[in-house]
């Protein structure tokens, strides 16, 4: 292993780890925007030259590998003015247009201009033109002015993705990143461009001018689009989601999600959202929470004295967290030994859809939901489920959310059935509309808790925005129905409390712990992988 | 002063591109010698003791470079050859592709036996279409004769040749540049390491060498290298080819051997200045390289390590002579412009630099130039010196650079009062 | 109609397509073919070729626009390409430009239009020690005169 001296600092790093790794190991952070950890090295930015004893010229970090014995100076006041040359080639065509720019706060460029204190331009020319503000699909937004032709978006569509929309053309100067005319971006993963460009060049059009990015409040979560488990961070500001980014998990999801994934911040404020209770005793129309509770509670406690525990049926949701899951278990199962639980897994397998990140099982957590139910007494297939309620075997049911989202019309059309249907569900649906009470629940960036992906892994949700009035998390709403049923040991007051009694109950979970470093993967923020965070290292206010 | 004309015996020969003519004066018993007489080792080593040095304009020993080639690769080697001759003032490889295009057939096929290649490409720029017709044919009349082809002259040794014509970019002169070009890509530089020796063209070992490098190899197969070596200068070995361009009245390419004195050149070959105008400038190397001022050509000699003393570098051998009457702010508004037009825009320092040093003095030329130019000129060309993947940033840089130093009252004469000192 | 290469083009555009170790090194000598079949690289010629050549059409388009030679507008029938590098310029390649543009009664950079001649203003073609100098399509004119221009155009403008 080579053991090099950079600054004065020595370290030993693996074989073939560059100079410019081997610094950021030491918190050396040297300036550079074509190099991207998760890419190809380009090499052509030229701002990460260092001075290396013995080698005549400056060499770039990023492409130099750490020999033994290398002596590496990063701080040299050749390095500086060198930097700072180069530097100012990069901006020599860039706008500079930062007050009007929606990169400003977390533009790479924007950072070392400040950094390299080049205040002063000493272009007496023009800048040249290049086409603005041109939609290449995808929702990605290209300013060509803005574009200091790092090639990672190009590195990414061929690397990543392997469809090669994105392309260099011209030359010199004149050198534009585009896609062939006529012909816009076509992958599921176009946003990672708006991740990769360190500029203004490449900008997402949902979140383009929605809230300056010094504003943005960043909590850790998991993408509840599939069941990859891809792990994000949600960005908001005064109890708006604003949207979402891929956080580096290297054993999930890399520093990549997808397009889907990333729009899923649009459920928080779906039309469809349910905002209050609502009761079939008032027309399907809104009512009092304790209104609600005590109606369910009543309607569920009827079938179960009139026809045993055994007509009564939970259904659990691989939408909703191990905790909703394993809270409607025990709720369900305080009813009486005989009742039953139940999950919707048909066409759940595991398979990777696209090659890279999505797969087909659209579901963030049906590995944790079959532990959880699958495990306990009273579990009923699904397919047994529909038919007993066809026969009117199973008279009352309570569902989570998205719990029966995927019936046909006709088994949809087979709940009526039911003689007592309760739904804790976050929008209105045709599920909704049979049910005898519907009680609103959060979404996934309104709650704590845990989703477990399908090879297992469980990982955190952390809650980043409030939830309406009216509105409370699937678990709280479980609890509050024990309540009212009074029944004793479902009470909790935090996820983090449902998830120890979790781990204490069902072998899978047996060990795991709400801060155990299995559960907290809090990988690094990814903006632009300038390793810079911007609301860390700006302050306007 | 006598020499063996080793690049340009045939040249004036009628018919001299056809195989008839080459064969019988000589041509291709090299070849024949190298194949049925000496190992791959003997030929490189001749080729060494010759110290014949890359004529692209590096200058690198050939020797060497083929040296660097492993022979254990598990890929094919190949040879590229090059012919995209693009740096203005220099047009000496095209007289060898047009008047002896066997010569350098023969060159190839002797380094190709030598790096144990067999498979070789002449890159050749894209507006070279007659030169490319004229090597192509030459190709299929050295097959018919098996100096090209399976099992050449009954030995065990194959080689296909296949002209590769660019498409206009100065910078796929550059070796990787020129690589990627073949392979189907922008020519943009790659970064070195690897070196094209270990990994080039299609990720084989690659040796790259110029038109003029090769064209000599046969002379020095046939006469060894030590007789090669005896010719020119100590460190600067054999004859080159000077093309030369501008104000003379002999224009045109020459061979002389190194270390030939430039005052004597210029009176006797060249003919003198054009109209008896006086000399005002010379840029000896391809425009690359630093300009020199009249006195500083003085009792200079022409072969590397003269021309580097005086202060330029020999490069390419194109030599561009510059009379009284020119301006010199123009004459670098002229190159300027070039290099913007050829930086292939990878690197920023060069794709921002060139555009940037040719709109200033775009802008000076049209009478508009500023107090600062000059200073923000030479500042610029020092930021893109020796920061970049290939030459070309420094090859904008260094005109820029001496041309500002050595003509520097033309150009605050012009800034000043908005018109050229010399041409008004 | 959409792009398609003549009989003859389709074969030495098979043969080029065998010829390279690597199938992507045909590009280059494909898209010279487009060009000399078609005219000019369109669009549509890019596609086409990314097509028959199985590669990414942005790879296509980012050759077609990094070397100069490859036209991505029509060009004249006639494409009058001058050099007006620093050889050619000492010996009077402004004026050359400046006299074909009036003879043709074009700027630089036009057609004419009866789109039979293109002017250009191009960079150094190597034919530095006979300025000045011009290339007509393939052919090199050298040591330019206004007796040897007008010649050389006249010619053309009779051949039609």
């Amino acid at each position: 292993m080579p053991t090099l001296t950079i600054d004065g600092q020595e370290i030993t790093v693996e074989p073939g780890t560059t100079v410019l790794k081997a610094a950021q190991q030491l918190g050396i952070d040297i300036p550079h925007l074509c190099y991207h950890p998760y890419l190809q090295i380009a090499g052509c930015c030229r701002l990460c030259l260092v001075d290396i004893e013995k080698m005549g010229k400056p060499q770039i970090s990023c492409a130099t590998i750490a020999n033994d014995g290398m002596v590496v100076r990063t701080d040299s006041e050749d390095i500086l003015r060198h930097r700072k040359n180069v530097f100012e080639f990069h901006v020599k065509n860039h706008p500079l247009d930062c007050p009007v720019c929606d990169q400003a706060g977390e533009c790479v460029l924007q950072d070392y201009y400040m950094k390299l204190g080049l205040y002063q331009s000493r272009l007496q020319d023009a800048k040249l033109h290049k086409p603005k503000r041109v939609d290449i699909g995808c929702g990605v937004i290209r300013d060509s002015e803005r574009c200091i032709q790092c090639s990672r978006c190009v590195r990414f569509c061929a690397e990543v993705t392997g469809t090669h929309e994105m392309v260099l053309f011209n030359r010199g100067d004149h050198t534009e990143i585009g896609t062939f005319p006529g012909q816009n971006l076509n992958n599921d993963y176009a946003q990672c461009l708006t991740d990769v460009c360190p500029v203004g060049a490449l900008t997402s059009n949902d979140f383009r001018f929605q809230c300056r990015v010094w504003f943005l409040q960043s909590t850790p979560s998991v993408c509840p689009g599939c069941s990859t488990g891809c792990n994000i961070y949600i960005h908001h500001h005064q109890g708006v989601a604003y949207r979402i980014k891929p956080r580096v998990n290297e054993e999930v999801n890399g520093p990549w999600m997808c397009d889907k994934g990333r729009s899923v911040f649009k459920r928080i404020t779906n039309e469809n959202r349910v905002k209050q209770p609502l009761s079939k005793d008032r027309g399907l129309q809104e009512a009092g929470i304790r209104e609600a509770l005590s109606g369910a509670a009543a309607g569920l406690k009827k079938i179960q004295e009139q026809d045993g525990p055994g007509a009564l049926v939970g259904v659990g949701s691989s939408q909703a967290t191990n905790e909703e899951n394993f809270l409607l278990r025990q709720l369900i199962k305080s009813f009486g030994e005989a009742s039953h639980l139940t999950l919707d897994d048909r066409n759940c397998e595991d398979t990777l859809e696209d090659g890279i990140l999505f797969r087909a099982d659209p579901n963030p957590n049906t590995h944790g939901a079959k532990e959880i139910l699958g495990a306990a007494e009273g579990w009923m297939p699904f397919e047994q489920f529909l038919s007993s309620v066809k026969e009117k075997k199973i008279k009352a049911a309570l569902v989570l959310d998205y719990g029966l989202a995927r019936l046909s019309e006709e088994e949809v059309k087979d709940l009526s059935n039911l003689e007592y249907l309760v739904v804790i569900s976050s929008m209105k649906d045709t599920i909704s509309e049979q049910a005898d009470v519907v009680m609103p629940c959060a979404v996934f960036a309104e709650v704590d808790g845990t989703f477990t992906s399908f090879d297992g892994r469980v990982q955190p949700l952390r809650q980043a925005v409030p939830t309406s009035q009216g509105v409370k998390p699937g678990w709280e709403i479980l609890c509050q129905l024990a309540d009212v049923s009074k029944i004793t040991d479902v009470r909790y007051s935090s996820a983090r409390g449902v998830f120890d009694a979790l781990c204490r109950e069902v072998p899978f979970f047996a060990g795991k712990s709400w801060n155990s470093p299995e559960i907290l993967v809090a990988g690094p923020e990814y903006i632009k992988m300038g390793g810079l965070k911007p609301w860390q290292t700006w302050s306007f206010r | 002063m006598e020499f063996p004309r080793i690049l340009t015996n045939n040249i004036d020969k009628p018919d001299s591109h056809r195989i008839d003519v080459y064969i019988k004066a000589g041509g291709y018993k090299s070849l024949e010698k190298a194949l049925k007489g000496m190992s791959r080792d003997e030929v490189r080593e001749e080729v060494k003791k010759a110290n014949i040095r890359g004529r692209g304009g590096a200058g690198f020993p050939a020797g060497v470079k083929w040296g660097f080639i492993p022979k254990d690769s598990d890929k094919p080697t190949y040879l590229c050859c090059n012919a995209d001759e693009g740096e203005p003032g220099t047009f000496k490889d095209r007289l060898i592709m047009e008047k002896d295009p066997h010569l350098l057939l023969e060159g190839i096929a002797l380094c190709c036996y030598a790096v144990d290649s067999h498979l070789a490409y002449i890159y050749i720029r894209g507006e070279f279409c007659q030169q490319a017709s004229i090597l192509e044919e030459a190709i299929e009349e050295a097959r018919a004769k098996n100096f090209i082809g399976q099992k050449i002259l009954g030995t065990d040794f194959d080689l296909d040749v296949i002209v590769f014509r660019g498409a206009g970019a100065y910078v796929c002169g550059e070796e990787t540049a020129l690589i990627e070009s073949i392979e189907g890509k922008a020519g943009q530089p790659r970064l070195k390491p690897p070196f094209p020796a270990i990994i080039g063209l299609f990720q084989g070992p690659t040796v790259i060498n110029n038109v003029e490098t090769l064209s000599a190899i046969p002379w020095i197969i046939e006469n060894g290298g030590d007789k090669y070596a005896a010719i020119g200068t100590e460190k600067s070995t054999g004859t080159k080819l000077f093309s030369v361009s501008g104000h003379v009245n002999n224009p045109g390419v020459y061979e002389i051997p190194m270390g030939y004195p430039f005052d004597k050149f210029l009176a006797e070959d060249l003919g003198g200045m054009k109209d008896g105008k006086q000399l005002k400038a010379v840029i000896p190397g391809g425009s690359s390289v630093p300009v020199m001022r009249v006195e500083e050509m003085e009792n200079v000699n022409l072969d590397y390590e003269s021309i580097a003393d005086a202060g330029s570098m020999l490069g390419s051998g194109g030599m561009i002579i510059i009379n009284e009457e020119t301006c010199m702010v123009n004459a670098l508004r002229i190159l300027a412009r070039f290099y913007a037009h050829e930086s292939c825009g990878q690197c920023t320092p060069c794709r921002e630099g060139t555009g940037w040093i040719a709109q200033i003095l775009e802008r000076i030329v049209g009478g508009d130039g500023k107090e600062g130019d000059l200073k923000d000129l030479g500042e610029l060309a020092d930021g893109m010196m020796g920061q970049t993947v290939c030459p070309l940033s420094d090859a904008a840089a260094m005109p820029v650079k001496s041309f500002l130093e050595k003509y520097r009252d033309e150009f605050e004469y012009f800034i000043k009062n908005k018109r050229s000192m010399v041409t008004g | 109609m959409a792009a398609a290469f003549s009989e003859e083009g389709k074969k030495k555009f098979d043969q080029e397509m065998a010829r390279h170790p690597d199938r992507q090194a045909a590009l280059i000598p494909v898209l010279h073919l487009a060009q000399g079949e078609f005219g000019f690289l369109s669009q549509e010629v890019m596609e086409y070729v990314a097509g028959i050549m199985e590669i990414p059409v942005s790879t296509v388009y980012r050759v077609a626009t990094f070397y100069t030679m490859f036209n991505k507008k029509p060009v004249g029938k006639y494409h009058v390409q001058v050099c007006h590098n620093l050889s050619c310029s000492l010996l009077g390649a402004e004026d050359v430009l400046e006299y074909i543009a009036r003879k043709l009664n074009i700027k630089v950079g036009e057609t004419t239009t009866d789109n039979k001649f293109t002017l250009s203003r191009v960079e150094c073609l190597g034919s530095c020690g006979t300025a000045p100098m011009m290339q007509i399509n393939d052919r090199y004119h050298e040591d330019l005169t206004q007796e040897k221009i007008d010649k050389i155009l006249n010619e053309l403008l009779t051949r039609g």
